[in-house]
């Protein structure tokens, strides 16, 4: 049976949203793909595989973590997992045991936690369903990533924004790194600045560079931290924008 | 050739009648006039086929899958063959205990180096002579054993249960550090394999004549080589005769080092290669899994399959040395160059492997310069060993040097363009005696391509919109280059035969290792006898049915195997002509062959050539053409220039490529189409020097190549290559180089592309690229470096 497919490229995570309505629409969520970790992958007895230390904290760590490290420095490999964390989504999980149901924000395992798993799935268990609250009138959202190579890549830095503005100041806002942590990041320092603040190059700016104010760079990745903060501002900026003009005037995007 | 009958109505006769001689033959096409025997081809004036557009002769085979790659062979009775490697950068076999694996099902053989013992050496160079499987592992994919059994799956099973003690040892992975004080010791007379010194003129006295003196470092990083096909043969023995189906670009190379390294007559090696999936240097010659192959099958007494592995390809079968570069150039105000001063230092991994082969060419002759000098330093590092890798030493050097003009253009305050056109040389300085280029084409390359790219225009509106606070930035770059060879040379045997129907059959050793060399072979028969380049058989790359050929590389094959096809084709046509001068009593020097007749001149008598009494006795006529010598006291080099514009986000590093236009004199232009697909292939491919691919070796604690596939290795995707590329033939046939006129393309076409991108990342942001790749990693630091000092 010859498959036909439909690429699009959606504008925002509620058009890719949207997309999914359609018959026979799938998300490949990639929620539990284990870790990008050339270590991890390759033949090295690492912390993760029960070994006894990280091969890349001293090693070649170029496209390793900047936040959330500790033993382990992995980055999660997700676009979607930080889309959907932005979009507020939480999962039903089945196992044996029964069905439950676990906020995006918990089901990721960082390393801190237990080095040798990266979600709270037990043995057994699935990811039955994604479920997304519904998107206020006011939300634009976006996806940006940075990447060594425009196809066939993981991201070396990466952000998704869901912000909602009202009166030109920002009302609700999540913001999610990718590429950054051994989780899909929450960078909660730039949703702190920017709710009930006009998104004008000064606020873009402290909060970008906000966002990497507890980065930690190993030998290799330091490049990350202005790559994350270049790119926080431009996509910022184009959230400023895209809630351009304020309420009451119709766009159409 | 637009209503050309297809091969396929042909087959089912539809065309068939008794009469109908253009069944092979083009109708009203004129053939060059046919040179007596013993005079000299003239060069073509006016061609009728060359320099079209002929579509690939193996196209729908290629397309359909019905092409027969070696890696697709499957015999009766075959075994899979496979190579336990050392995992160690560094390491020494204690012991290998195979008691496991031997008593697996499947499992038919297993080699090591205790069974072997001395009895198969492997020369790593002429000099440098190891046994096939060394206890002394320098790098990391090293073969430690061969095993060959039913299944791939039961082969790899068998590795795995192969227990092996190693001695690992400290390890160096980086050339900068080979010749450190207390570096690990990798070949017994040191790291330091080879040093090579160049001097002419004075270069003290050069930089003091300077107005400007500029110095730069830059370093290259490691390309791993990657064709689609991997590397690998199925071997198979019939009595003492051995045969060998390998992925090779040269099956006559195969055959020499197989039949030496096994103690066989080369007239009992018989090496096939009929298609291969891309060989861009590494499969000149054969492997260690050629010799396990065949020496698995001897185990055995059956065939044995023997293909590697991406992972293993990775390691162990080849790349382009990373080279760390110093170039200090001075220049005249107005442009003239007074010295050059290069030094290299690269390795070509754990064995002497070219590690900065040909890395200071263009530097020594690229451009007129009176004062220069060079020093090359080849270390050795735990690594795998270098092949020559399309265009060995050039792309590096270009970067180095290519960005260097560009800053000698920038401090005398003339255009990229002026400067280069300003030093364009007439004669190869680098050469003894600086013997005159048979033929030039940089300065019109350089010239028509500007023209053609927009250049002026563009330079002017990437200057204007510096002043812009945008954080997309854009610019333009240009590269320009020579090729060292290029000129291709003898020996080259080709034999073309015509049988009695017209039909016409070409034969030649050499393989079209995907760039179109049979089509092209094919143009030329074409060009000369009048007949269909598409329904030309060829038989090729076969040491037991086709003429001796040298490895298809250094772009060299059209100039070497074309002059060959087109002397037999004349051979042929000369043979026809005396039987028509026989038959016709008339002498030889009246008549005229026309395609698909001979006519007397001026009386309009004619006899169709199926028609001659004496071919259809004979059957079959057969030409012999010989490569003929290269012009003495000249040199014969191809010539380019490439030029691309490129968006940098200068707050992210991303570099995205535009538009690219490749500017290339290659001599003639034999085919249009596989000409432009050259260029395009040869962008790409360098575009994954100066953009996306590198080699990563974890240096601190195991030195273990950490990113061997094809996720990790990053090569260029499509989306990483530009919609926006020309191709700007400079189509100038080279009247002394050949009797077709052609040099190579394969090679230049890569040269000048990453050094292009560079210089283009330095007109939009005011950074120097000083390394490869120019991804957002490398692009972050240099401006993050820029940020501190600001845009000079």
């Amino acid at each position: 049976m010859t498959m036909q497919f439909t690429y699009v490229r959606p504008g925002s995570l509620q058009d890719a949203v949207s997309h999914l309505q359609s018959e026979n629409a799938r998300i490949h969520a990639d929620l539990c793909q284990k870790p990008r970790c050339w270590y991890y992958r390759g033949e090295f007895h690492c912390l993760r595989k029960g070994g006894a230390s990280c091969y890349a904290v001293s090693g070649e760590n170029q496209y390793h973590c900047i936040l959330g490290g500790q033993d382990c420095f992995i980055v999660h490999p997700s676009d979607t997992a930080p889309a959907l964390l932005a979009l507020d989504a939480h999962l039903r999980v089945a196992g044996p045991g029964g069905s439950r149901t676990v906020d995006m924000e918990d089901f990721f395992v960082p390393p801190a936690e237990d080095v040798t798993r990266e979600t709270v799935l037990e043995p057994g268990e699935i990811v039955t369903e994604i479920v997304l609250p519904q998107a206020a009138a006011a939300l634009r959202s976006s996806y940006r990533k940075v990447r060594a190579r425009q196809s066939w890549d993981f991201a070396l830095a990466g952000a998704a924004l869901a912000i909602e503005q009202e009166g030109g100041l920002v009302t609700k806002a999540r913001v999610v790194l990718s590429g950054a942590a051994p989780v899909p990041w929450r960078a909660r320092e730039v949703e702190e600045i920017i709710t009930d603040s006009p998104l004008d190059a000064e606020v873009v700016r402290r909060a970008a560079a906000a966002a990497m104010a507890q980065a930690v760079p190993l030998g290799k990745n330091g490049y990350k931290v202005a790559l994350f903060q270049g790119m926080l501002e431009e996509e910022l900026e184009k959230m400023r924008i895209l809630c351009w003009p304020p309420e009451g005037v119709s766009q159409s995007f | 050739m637009g209503s050309v009958p297809s091969v396929v109505n042909l087959v089912k006769g539809e065309m068939m009648k008794d009469d109908d001689n253009d069944l092979y033959f083009v109708e009203g096409i004129a053939v060059p006039e046919t040179p007596l025997p013993g005079e000299a081809l003239p060069a073509w004036r006016k061609t009728a086929v060359i320099g079209g557009r002929e579509p690939r002769v193996d196209a729908y085979e290629r397309v359909s899958g019905t092409a027969v790659y070696p890696s697709d062979i499957v015999l009766p009775n075959m075994l899979y063959g496979a190579l336990l490697r050392c995992p160690h950068a560094h390491a020494r076999v204690k012991k290998v205990d195979v008691s496991a694996a031997e008593k697996m099902d499947g499992v038919h053989a297993v080699l090591t180096g205790a069974s072997l013992g001395r009895q198969v050496q492997w020369p790593y160079t002429e000099t440098v002579v190891t046994d096939l499987f060394d206890a002394h592992c320098r790098f990391e994919g090293e073969a430690v054993a061969a095993v060959a059994a039913a299944t791939p799956y039961a082969v790899r099973d068998a590795l795995r249960a192969i227990k092996v003690e190693y001695e690992v040892l400290p390890f160096v992975a980086d050339e900068r550090r080979a010749l450190e004080a207390g570096a690990v010791r990798i070949q017994a007379e040191g790291n330091r394999l080879k040093g090579e010194t160049y001097e002419r003129g004075d270069v003290g006295k050069g930089f003091a004549e300077a107005d400007v003196v500029l110095e730069q470092e830059y370093r290259t990083a490691c390309e791993i080589h990657a064709p689609m096909e991997l590397h690998g043969c199925v071997a198979n023995w019939e009595g003492d005769s051995l045969t060998i189906w390998e992925s090779t670009q040269g099956v006559y190379s195969v055959q020499a080092k197989a039949a030496e390294i096994l103690g066989l007559p080369l007239s009992r090696v018989r090496v096939i290669g009929h298609y291969v999936g891309g060989g861009f240097g590494s499969k000149l010659q054969p492997g260690k899994y050629t010799i396990c192959a065949a020496l698995l099958a001897r185990r055995t007494g059956r065939p044995v399959k023997l293909f590697l592995s991406r992972e293993e390809t990775m390691l162990a079968a080849g790349n382009r040395p990373p080279a760390t570069m110093t170039i200090k150039a001075g220049v005249k105000k107005d442009g003239v160059l007074t010295a050059l001063q290069f030094s290299g230092l690269g390795s070509g991994g754990a064995y002497p492997a070219g590690g900065t082969s040909l890395l200071d060419w263009l530097v020594r002759d690229l451009y007129t310069c009176a004062n220069v000098k060079s020093e090359l330093t080849d270390v050795a590092i735990n690594a795998g060993p270098a092949r020559p890798f399309r265009a060995p030493g050039h792309p590096q050097c270009a970067l180095a040097l290519e960005q260097m003009m560009d800053s000698l253009a920038e401090a005398v305050g003339l255009d990229p363009v002026d400067i280069r056109l300003k030093n364009v040389p007439l004669v190869s300085q680098a050469r003894e005696g600086a013997p005159p280029y048979t033929t030039t084409g940089l300065a019109e390359c350089i010239r028509r391509g500007a023209e053609a790219f927009g250049w002026g225009e563009a330079r002017r509106r990437t200057a204007a919109a510096r002043k812009d606070k945008g954080h997309l930035k854009r610019g333009v770059g240009m590269g320009s280059c020579l090729w060292v060879a290029g000129g291709g040379r003898p020996p080259a045997t080709v034999i073309v035969k015509l049988f009695a129907d017209g039909s016409v059959n070409l034969n030649m050793g050499a393989s079209d290792i995907g760039t179109g060399t049979k089509t092209v072979m094919s143009m030329v028969l074409s060009e000369e006898l009048g007949v269909r380049p598409e329904t030309i058989q060829i038989e090729h790359a076969d040491t037991g049915s086709t003429q001796y050929a040298t490895p298809s590389g250094g772009s060299k094959t059209v100039p070497t195997e074309s002059p060959a096809v087109r002397a037999a084709a004349v051979a042929v046509k000369q043979q026809l002509l005396k039987m028509a001068a026989e038959e016709l009593g008339r002498p030889q020097e009246d008549l005229r062959y026309t395609g698909e007749y001979i006519e007397v001149a001026g009386n309009g008598k004619k006899v169709k050539i199926t028609a001659i009494a004496a071919l259809k006795r004979q059957g079959v006529v057969v030409g012999i053409g010989y490569r003929g010598p290269n012009p003495e006291g000249k040199a014969v080099n191809p010539f380019a220039a490439q030029f691309c514009e490129v968006e940098v986000n200068i707050r992210t590093g991303e570099v995205r490529i535009l538009r690219f236009l490749g500017a290339h004199e290659s001599g003639r232009v034999m085919d249009r189409l596989t000409f432009d697909n050259q260029v395009f292939g040869g962008i790409t491919m360098g575009i994954g020097l100066g953009m996306t691919e590198t080699r990563i070796l974890d240096g601190n604690r195991t030195g273990k190549m950490v990113n061997r596939n094809l996720h990790d290795y990053k090569l260029p995707t499509a989306l990483d290559v530009p919609v926006d590329m020309v191709s700007l033939p400079v189509d100038m046939p080279d009247a002394e180089a050949n009797n077709t006129g052609a040099k190579g393309l394969g090679e230049p076409v890569t040269i000048p592309t990453a050094a292009a991108i560079a210089n283009a990342i330095y007109d939009a942001t005011g950074v120097r690229v000083q390394e490869s790749p120019a991804d957002p990693l490398t692009m972050n630091r240099l401006l993050a470096a820029q940020g501190r000092e600001g845009r000079s």
